[in-house]
């Protein structure tokens, strides 16, 4: 009986203990999902957890002085929403989602300049505006958002 | 995007093959020139466009202010750079190697002894390049010294970006992504809050990310100047709304410091932090808005059906009013007003265009580079006092 409980104290304790400083979600991965480039996170991460209606909210700060917030429901993140004074690393936010939005991208020629990244697909929506020193953006994937949410209330642009 | 690519050359081709009809009704309108003397805090921007780009094989340069900017090195060797980009949405002079290739500028070391390099990130994509130390950089008559600039693509470098920068967007760090020679980044801040990278070994050597202090970062070089060092003021010239071939405005630098840059007849609109107000548009509120000579056209979201370029496209020539209220201050907004054409009925033999508008998102309007015509605009530096307040702020007239 002893043993087990200390099994069981284990079982609680293992995957707190396994989870480094900079242990953050990517957008459709599980809330422990590890970041598939933790160099983007120091150790200065923040991590605040706020249930909003069923649905876990997560801040961090990366390197780079980038906000960013996740939204999580059904131990999925749906949604990321980001600002800070630099374009982030999209590889990391968006996990593997991000070669179907590099292949949205507009081709990389400057006829139009500045243009607010708006990619609209039916697996990912992502939004980013702003300039240098005030980059903010957002991005959600359709098929996880829980049914009826206004994505407005978490200031992620539908 | 890509439509809007293909457009203007397209129609630039057809015009070629009867380049009699262009010289008229059918080409672009007349163009003008510089005619204002300019004092020795002034330099001339010029809309026109850039002959190192071929506008019927690349693209047309559409509302692309440029200067020109000099730049001595620490053998006293001087090069002038033309067809540089004002941007007042970014901060620090970056400049193509290959416009400085006869220049000896050394490179920033960072504490471990590696070279200072910068990974730029735009809306558009990234500029990845060594932070060089130029000895003096001349615009007009205002000479800044030992300013930190980014030489993009610097030989001296890895040519392709880490990997962390690559994934923040495309590459435009070339005369295409830019449209010039290099871009000049004189807007509301001084540092431009970068992702900084120390690295060894040369061109085949390898980078890693690094934090720099301020002073190290490449900066506004109007705050180096000696004196009207607290910000700019970009005047243009009214255009039609069917746009002009070419279109020639002033840059003045220093707010309240001359006679010729007093903001007695300009509503003042102070910054937050990040450079940005509050933007009331349509009946829709804009939190993050911004004046931005750097776009070429606005991106504010409009109860309008685009075009298959995806501008918006009215049936007539619509203006819609705006109110531009401070996010940190409680002095009166500003009431203003700008235009919007369906730009598939224009000739884009004209560079300078003040109607183009694209959508933009729920929480931001960017008054680029349209907005600019029949304006001065005034940019007071974070931190830079003018007799109307503290920088960073705006200013309208």
């Amino acid at each position: 009986m002893r043993f087990l409980s200390c099994y069981k104290i284990l079982g609680i304790l293992m995957p707190l203990l396994l989870q480094p400083a900079g242990a953050w979600a990517v957008l459709g991965g599980s809330a422990a999902t590890v970041g598939q480039d933790g160099q983007s996170v120091t150790s200065n991460a923040r991590q605040l957890a706020q249930p909003i209606g069923g649905i876990q909210e997560q801040t961090i700060l990366t390197a780079q002085n980038v906000t960013v917030t996740e939204y999580t429901a059904n131990g999925l993140v749906f949604a990321i929403r980001w600002s800070g004074p630099v374009m982030p690393d999209l590889s990391v936010l968006l996990g593997t989602y991000f070669p179907q939005y590099a292949s949205h991208l507009p081709v990389p020629t400057a006829a139009t300049r500045n243009k607010p990244i708006l990619v609209r697909s039916p697996g990912l929506v992502v939004h980013a505006n702003g300039h240098m020193r005030a980059y903010t953006g957002s991005a959600y994937a359709p098929s996880l958002v829980p049914s009826g949410l206004n994505l407005n209330t978490l200031g992620v642009d539908p | 995007m890509i439509q809007s690519v293909l457009r203007p050359p397209l129609i630039l081709l057809a015009c070629a093959l009867f380049l009699t009809s262009c010289g008229g009704g059918g080409g672009g309108s007349t163009p003008v020139t510089p005619t204002t003397p300019v004092a020795a805090n002034q330099a001339i921007i010029a809309v026109e466009q850039n002959t190192d780009i071929n506008p019927v094989t690349q693209f047309p340069t559409v509302n692309l202010p440029y200067v020109s900017v000099k730049v001595c090195d620490t053998t006293g060797r001087c090069q002038t750079i033309d067809h540089v980009v004002l941007d007042t949405g970014s901060y620090g002079l970056r400049l193509l190697s290959s416009a400085v290739s006869t220049l000896t500028m050394p490179i920033e070391t960072t504490t471990g002894g590696g070279s200072l390099a910068e990974c730029a990130t735009f809306l558009g994509g990234y500029m990845w390049g060594g932070v060089h130390t130029a000895t003096s950089i001349q615009i007009s008559g205002e000479i800044a010294s030992n300013v930190p600039i980014q030489v993009i693509a610097d030989p001296s470098l890895p040519s392709t970006a880490p990997t962390t920068c690559q994934n923040t967007g495309s590459n435009i760090g070339n005369l295409y992504g830019i449209g010039g020679n290099g871009l000049l980044g004189v807007g509301l801040f001084v540092e431009d809050q970068g992702s900084y990278y120390t690295c060894v070994g040369g061109p085949t050597g390898t980078c890693s990310a690094t934090v720099v202090a301020p002073s190290s970062q490449v900066s506004n070089p109007v705050a180096f100047f000696p004196t009207d060092n607290n910000g700019v003021i970009l005047q243009m010239p009214a255009v039609p709304i069917t746009g002009q071939l070419n279109a020639f405005g002033t840059l003045t630098f220093g707010v309240d410091t001359q006679s010729n840059n007093t903001l007695a007849a300009y509503s003042v609109l102070p910054a937050d932090s990040g450079g940005n107000f509050t933007a009331a548009v349509a009946g829709q509120s804009y939190g993050q808005s911004f004046l931005d000579s750097g776009s070429n056209y606005s991106f504010i979201t409009l109860p309008l059906s685009t075009n298959t370029y995806g501008d918006y496209a009215p049936t007539a020539y619509t203006t819609y009013p705006a109110t531009l209220t401070s996010n940190v201050s409680t002095i009166t907004p500003i009431s203003t007003s700008f235009g919007v054409i369906d730009s598939a009925a224009l000739n884009f033999f004209n560079t300078a265009f003040n109607d183009i508008v694209d959508p933009g998102t729920s929480v931001s309007a960017d008054f680029g580079m349209p907005f600019f015509y029949g304006r001065a605009i005034a940019f007071v530096i974070s931190g830079k006092r003018v007799t109307e307040g503290m920088g960073p702020l705006y200013a309208l007239h």
